[in-house]
């Protein structure tokens, strides 16, 4: 199980269907890695990513490979957000699973992140 | 004060069930608390709840039916003085075994009224999950007052029929109705059953 909170600053500011193909990237990112290291079984992954007075999207999988169910949404176009993240898996070592995650996230967003 | 344990296994929808549930009571003028817990130290729920207008309680880093058994009693009490609510509605998490919830609430909430657990199934994901958590499975609908066979519009009639007859062989005499708590399908029936 992992579950943390991140302050995300992207590169340029980001509408809102361009944080949904980040999210989406980062859940085929996540699916990838979690298969290789062995996940038996998705509990769930969800999250939300909430820009301040923007409002918030959340997103959650209970599959590899699924698209993320979406909803909620952000107005305009932020440059920083929070990222709230929880993981429950299955077969996968519970040391590396911290990494793997920021890892997808990092290679999906390509934003500045800071784990808390 | 009446306690609804909305339970199930991990992305079975219990917080879209539970919204439901709530906006029901609040149709029907009732008052009502929800305590979200979630097992890690960050949670997700309890903020989309409230974001829906609902008074939430949080409790994080452990679960109820085990670790945070001192949190959940002192949250009730804390629960019952702030808002006086009919109902209070407890979502654990996925892998709380609500047997150990309920007898928590009976030997330690004396001003509950009653308790009762609705336990939900994740019909596209039955067979995998009995596979790999029987034991968290078996457990969830042996305490169940009520079981809902979830998100039954994702599969098809014979998988449902099959899940159904699967489930019911765990469920005791709880009564097993199959519900889409997105679509709306069934819901009317477990909103008949629970409250």
């Amino acid at each position: 199980m992992f579950a943390a909170r991140a302050g995300v600053v992207f590169a340029q500011p980001a509408h809102a269907d361009q944080l949904e193909d980040v999210v989406t990237r980062f859940f085929a990112a996540l699916s990838d890695s979690l298969a290789d290291a062995g996940c038996t079984l998705v509990g769930h992954i969800k999250g939300t990513l909430a820009a301040r007075d923007r409002g918030d999207l959340a997103f959650h999988v209970t599959a590899l490979g699924a698209r993320p169910a979406l909803t909620g949404g952000i107005a305009g176009a932020p440059k920083q957000g929070l990222l709230t993240i929880n993981v429950i898996v299955f077969g996968v070592d519970e040391a590396s699973l911290p990494a793997i995650v920021k890892d997808a996230w990092s290679r999906a967003s390509g934003a500045e992140t800071d784990w808390r | 004060m009446n306690v609804l344990c909305i339970a199930g296994v991990l992305g079975s929808g219990k917080t879209t069930v539970l919204l439901e549930v709530a906006r029901a009571m609040v149709e029907r003028g009732e008052q009502l608390a929800i305590i979200e817990n979630e097992i890690g130290e960050v949670g997700v729920d309890g903020g989309y709840v409230r974001e829906q207008g609902l008074p939430v309680q949080e409790l994080f880093g452990g679960c109820i039916c085990c670790t945070l058994q001192v949190g959940l009693v002192e949250t009730l009490r804390t629960v019952e003085g702030r808002y006086e609510p009919d109902w209070v509605i407890i979502e654990p998490t996925g892998l709380a075994a609500p047997g150990d919830i309920l007898g928590l609430v009976v030997d330690n909430c004396p001003h509950v009224d009653t308790i009762r657990v609705l336990t939900l199934v994740d019909a596209p994901r039955w067979e995998m999950l009995l596979e790999v958590v029987e034991p968290l499975v078996t457990a969830q609908l042996g305490s169940a007052d009520v079981v809902a066979v979830n998100k039954v519009d994702e599969v098809d009639a014979d998988t449902q029929t099959a899940v159904l007859e699967s489930v019911r062989t765990l469920a005791g005499t709880a009564p097993v109705l199959a519900v889409s708590a997105t679509s709306g399908a069934g819901m009317k029936s477990l909103l008949g059953a629970v409250l």
